[in-house]
């Protein structure tokens, strides 16, 4: 308790000891300086008296003054226990700055050439406009908004001003403004910090913001005193003279809601707000109709509140002024619904153990949307209750550590580049199936019996629209063409899915062929590998590049998407199914298999069968835009509309064997 | 003037003397032999030279490591195995040696001990953070295989530096996991290598003597430890001229490999320490380290060769936890201090290749920061607790192999111990990555010496900004 006490005191005086603050005593003695000077140079007064006027009781000890000095310490005590709880300026700039390296992908270092004192000069201006113009918006807002003068009212309140008026300010008002604080500094430092490194400071006068230091000395102050002094027309729509502040906090209805800015003018000039000090002019400060003891500590503290309800009930405070429509919670409470809707659903989803030993247990890298429908049309079939363990990633190495006391009984995934992962590392059961046999041609299945292909998906080529010379396009060959230069567009050759079509040029054109053929198309690129397929569509109708090799089916979502924006991606390109007079396009799977350690392995390979059957090869088709590879299921309607192909016979297997020289090829290129 | 050096002459004399008569309660040395009967020609119990000649091994096969030539070498894959499995008479000292003025007294591991290996004291548990299961052994051999056909260690394609990874995990898997996981853990319980018996027949130690050696040796600092500065215990294991005299504590003109060097551990709580010790997140974990063992070793010769009451074992619990709980925050302030190094060099190679440089020699930095990053990142994961959570999510952070700059990264390994490769995360995402791993090594270690932090220079930005605790109005 003591050192609470200690601590206390400590902040209190600290008001006063640090330049920090506002009423740090030397700028209340530069203050004292200006205000002698007005009064001796100005108002004619002598020397002698000037300090008798300046410090006169009615201000100084008047019963408004006496309110301003309990609310400050008051308020010191309360802002220890609240600002602790109030989320700090580094945690919302550390976010910020981690958000930072994903939307800039990565951190690209600016100005890398500036001196130190540029950069620190820099942060000190923005941070300083940053500041004073969010203090602008907030301070117009508490005088717009209902609910929120009715706490401002406070600061307003005062009938008498001296500098620790300052600190007349409601606790509520408080935290708004810190928040505010937090917010802006959070900005400033996490975008310097982030584009300009470790050179950011910020330039001060004993410890001070070298700007706010200059606004303190030049008598800050004086805005709440009774010392008038007025800039002059010009530089008063430039920076907020004293005269002006207390122009905003007079009770003259011709003054109401004028000059919000702290510092700067312009915020008003621009916000129509602005009210120049005119020379002569008597001020009376207050609040017209405050309520009967507006220097009470009850009154200033408690009747905000009760008005503030009472204003959410219907009944007005004082004097509000619109500025902003008022709140509507209603779509607030909608989206609140949405949103708990949404949780219980995560939740729900997530209660999928405890599954029995009749269950099928399916894991699965193919996302929910995709393979829920297979399942529920499964279960309607069968009665069985099938659970699934959905990951992107890991789950081999999950399937591996479980070892015989794995519960999988299905594996399901894309790519053979990943199947042949399971069969690699013996994770798959060998399966006995006439029906899979019948159904899947032997090129798309392990001639082990391991791993089986459900649906094709083509590596087609896709063109924009704008590009004329696109028709020329007829082969992956002919992407190495320099008429492509600095035109295409590519994820990254490790990727599995361009390391399959670079096995796939290997076993055709042999290995140097296919490096020539990688490091053509990698000469051409318009731009750094990077993102998925979906990207590559979109940097095509952002103008990026004109030409891309993609998946068929990100075509068919891109153009069925639910998003006008990506439906207008798909409209920017056309597909190309190359090699049409040679090999054929390029194919590749999604697939599964038996888990090795199924409990269930008769009931699993009745699933897979299922996979291949006609009612389960159509769903590939309407779901996800991807071929049957059951010869005798046509595909759907949409990918029909998109034209035949011939595809590449290569048998897909060889695919994985040949993967590790494709890899090495790329590694070579570098793509 | 005479008299003033006659004054000082005596002064300084004083003070040595002085210095001399609290020399052994502050040396790991010359505690007396407590065994009940014993009848050799001992006259001190301390012993660990076996400890020490692991730290030999250890150090002489990450030297090894980046001898390779890029070209399949079996021959130094069966001498790098040799250090790492072997047991065999003849092997050499290849690091430490001596360099300069630092001369070191031993040339032979067998000079130290005979018959040691690393492999027989490898963690034996499946390795979570790389991919199939391997167990500690296995890992360590995969990268040996690796490391004799890589150019001098590195390799390129991949992003792998394998003396780093082998040196930091063996740090872990080895000395960390056999002090913490064992001689401070199983070995102090009641009937384990009881106090009242010799270690083994004819020992001039008891058990309970001797376990707590061993894992003292692990530390790998030198006897006098109490008696040097952190940073004087970071210079002696760069065997650096000036640290010469500091290491050399008998004065016999060479340096004692098994009492007077620094290895790997000690280093790197020295090396931290050193590093803040005049800021306000200053840390002490080598001399709190160093201390706990004294004192606990201090009670064990208390005891007399008596077996140990379950105070007194509780007594040296307490202090087998201050080591061992100081230890795994070394380990965790590596993996701060490396992750910070692998972000700083993302944005270097981010600044290089958008200004269309050469990042070839940032890139080596990047992949030996990130091998050392892995390395501590999986001995961390060493220690006799399960991090359950919390190594799951450093292992998925940090990934089984460097994000590359043709944005791929090793994903897998196939049966035939090929790396699998796949598109990694976004190069933003992967430097997040970083960030994500320091504030978990913050969160769950209380790591604070915190070298190369992402963001400290923000915090410190944030502290110039200074405190929202006063209400003011305009």
């Amino acid at each position: 308790m003591d050192a609470l006490f200690v601590d206390y005191v400590d902040r209190l005086s600290d008001q006063l000891l640090n330049p920090q603050k506002r009423v740090f005593v030397g700028y209340l003695a530069s203050a004292l300086v200006l205000a002698l000077g007005v009064r001796v140079f100005a108002a004619r007064t002598t020397l002698l008296r000037a300090p008798a006027r300046i410090f006169s009781a009615g201000v100084w000890w008047s019963r408004s003054a006496k309110a301003d000095y309990k609310i400050a310490a008051l308020n010191q005590a309360i802002m220890m226990g609240v600002a602790p709880r109030l989320i700090s300026q580094l945690a919302v700039a550390t976010l910020l700055f981690e958000a930072m390296h994903v939307w800039f992908g990565g951190r690209p270092l600016v100005w890398l050439e500036a001196p130190g004192w540029a950069v620190a000069g820099a942060f000190t201006v923005v941070l300083f406009l940053l500041d004073d113009a969010t203090k602008y918006l907030l301070h117009r807002c508490l005088h717009a908004w209902p609910l929120l003068w009715c706490f401002h009212k406070v600061h307003h309140t005062a009938e008498t001003m001296t500098p620790f008026t300052v600190y007349r300010t409601h606790p509520v008002e408080a935290v708004l403004f810190a928040l505010r604080a937090t917010l802006v500094q959070a900005v400033a430092m996490a975008a310097f910090f982030f584009f300009l490194g470790d050179r950011v400071e910020l330039m001060t006068v004993f410890g001070a913001n070298v700007i706010l230091f200059v606004f303190n000395v030049a008598g800050s102050n004086l805005r709440h005193s009774h010392v008038w002094i007025s800039y002059g027309r010009v530089i008063e729509h430039v920076l907020i003279s004293p005269a002006q502040h207390q122009i905003h906090h007079s009770v003259d209805p011709r003054h109401h809601d004028r000059n919000f800015g702290t510092v700067l003018a312009i915020w008003d000039w621009m916000g129509r707000s602005l009210c120049l000090a005119e020379r002569g002019h008597e001020i009376r400060y207050g609040v017209t109709g405050a309520a009967p003891e507006p220097h009470g500590l009850k009154t200033v503290y408690l009747e905000p509140f009760r008005e503030a309800v009472a204003g959410l009930s219907g009944l007005r405070c004082w004097r509000p002024v619109k500025m902003f429509s008022s709140l509507n919670f209603r779509p607030l409470r909608r989206s609140g619904i949405a949103i708990l809707a949404a949780a219980l659903a995560i939740v729900f989803e997530a209660t999928v153990s405890g599954a029995s030993s009749q269950d099928l247990n399916i894991y699965s890298h193919r996302q929910p949307f995709l393979i829920n429908p297979f399942i529920e049309a499964y279960e309607e079939q069968t009665g069985v209750t099938i659970n699934i363990v959905f990951a992107s990633k890991g789950l081999a190495q999950r399937l591996q550590a479980e070892g015989p006391r794995s519960p999988a009984d299905v594996v399901l995934t894309v790519d053979i580049a990943r199947l042949h992962t399971y069969a690699d590392k013996d994770l798959l059961a060998p399966v006995e199936s006439a029906v899979l046999t019948k159904n899947i041609p032997p090129r798309l299945r392990d001639p082990g019996n391991r791993w089986f292909a459900f649906s094709k998906r083509a590596r087609v080529i896709v063109v924009s629209k704008k590009a004329e010379d696109g028709f020329s396009i007829k082969s992956y060959e002919d992407l190495t063409d320099p008429k492509w230069k600095g035109r295409i567009c590519a994820r990254p050759g490790s990727h599995v899915y361009n390391r399959a079509l670079i096995a796939s040029l290997i076993e055709s054109r042999g290995e140097e062929e296919a490096q020539a053929w990688a490091q053509g198309l990698f000469d051409n690129l318009a731009r750094r590998p990077q993102g998925n397929d979906r990207a590559q569509v979109k940097a095509i109708y952002e103008g990026v590049c004109d030409v891309a090799i993609i998946n068929n089916y990100y075509y068919g979502k891109l153009k069925r998407s639910d998003i006008p924006e990506q439906r207008e991606w798909a409209a920017a390109v056309r597909l190309i199914f190359p090699n049409q007079d040679g090999r054929g396009t390029h194919v590749n799977i999604s697939g599964g298999g038996v888990a090795r350690h199924s409990k269930n392995k008769e009931r699993a390979v009745h699933f897979l069968e299922f996979l291949t059957s006609e009612t389960a090869q159509k769903l590939y088709g309407s779901i996800n835009f991807e071929y049957p590879v059951n010869p005798a299921v046509e595909p759907s309607d949409e990918l029909k509309s998109w034209g035949t192909f011939k595809e590449d016979q290569m048998p897909i297997a060889r695919i994985a064997e040949l993967a590790p020289q494709a890899q090495r090829v790329i590694d070579r290129v570098g793509w | 003037m005479s008299k003033a050096i006659t004054a000082g002459t005596a002064a300084v004399t004083l003070a040595l003397l002085s210095g001399a008569a609290l020399a052994d309660d502050m040396v790991y040395a010359g505690f007396p032999v407590t065994v009940k009967g014993y009848s050799g020609s001992k006259t001190t119990s301390v012993s660990y030279t076996g400890q020490i000649a692991r730290h030999v091994l250890h150090d002489s096969l990450k030297k090894l490591a980046g001898s390779g030539n890029g070209k399949p070498n079996p021959e130094l894959k069966a001498k790098m195995m040799a250090y790492f499995g072997g047991k065999d008479a003849g092997r050499e000292i290849i690091a430490p040696a001596t360099k300069g003025p630092f001369a070191i007294s031993q040339s032979a591991v067998d000079d130290i001990s005979k018959g040691k290996n690393l492999s027989g004291k490898t963690f034996e548990a499946a390795v979570t953070g790389m991919p199939n299961g391997m167990i500690g052994p296995e890992l360590v051999e995969f990268w040996i295989d690796k490391a004799s056909s890589a150019d001098k260690g590195f390799d390129k394609d991949n992003g792998y530096d394998y003396p780093q990874l082998i040196s930091k995990y063996v740090m872990g898997a080895v000395f960390y996991n056999q002090a913490a996981d064992g001689y401070l853990d199983e070995y102090l319980s009641a009937d384990k290598k009881p106090n009242d018996k010799p270690y083994k027949d004819g020992a001039a130690y008891t058990g309970k003597e001797h376990s707590w050696d061993e894992a003292f040796g692990y530390f790998g600092t030198p006897a006098h430890t109490l008696k040097l500065t952190p940073k004087q215990v970071y210079g002696i294991a760069k065997r650096k001229s000036e640290a010469f005299a500091d290491a050399d504590y008998n004065k016999d003109g060479k340096v004692d490999l098994r009492t007077e060097m620094t290895f790997g551990p000690a280093y790197y709580a020295a090396g931290f320490d050193a590093s803040v010790y005049d800021r306000s997140n200053g840390t002490n974990y080598l001399h709190t380290i160093t201390k706990a063992f004294l004192d606990g070793r201090k009670l064990l010769t208390d005891a007399k060769g008596e077996k140990l009451t379950d105070e007194q074992r509780d007594r040296l619990k307490r202090h087998a936890s201050v080591i061992t709980q100081n230890w795994e925050k070394v380990l965790a302030e590596a993996t701060f201090k490396y992750a910070g190094s692998v972000y700083k060099d993302m944005v270097k190679l981010q600044t290089i290749t958008e200004s269309n440089g050469d990042p070839s020699k940032q890139f080596r930095k990047y992949v030996k920061h990130w091998g050392e990053l892995k390395g501590f990142a999986l001995a961390l994961q060493s220690g006799k607790n399960n991090l359950g959570e919390t190594a799951t999510r450093l292992n998925r952070l940090i990934g089984a192999g460097p994000l590359l700059l043709n944005a791929s990264q090793v994903v897998d390994i196939d049966s035939q111990g090929n790396y699998v490769r796949d598109q990694g995360p976004d190069w933003g995402e992967y430097m997040l990555h970083m960030a994500k791993v320091q504030k978990l090594m913050i969160d769950q270690f209380g790591v604070q010496a915190r070298n190369n932090d992402v963001t400290q220079e923000m915090q410190d930005l944030a502290r110039s900004l200074g405190d929202r605790s006063s209400a003011e109005n305009d």
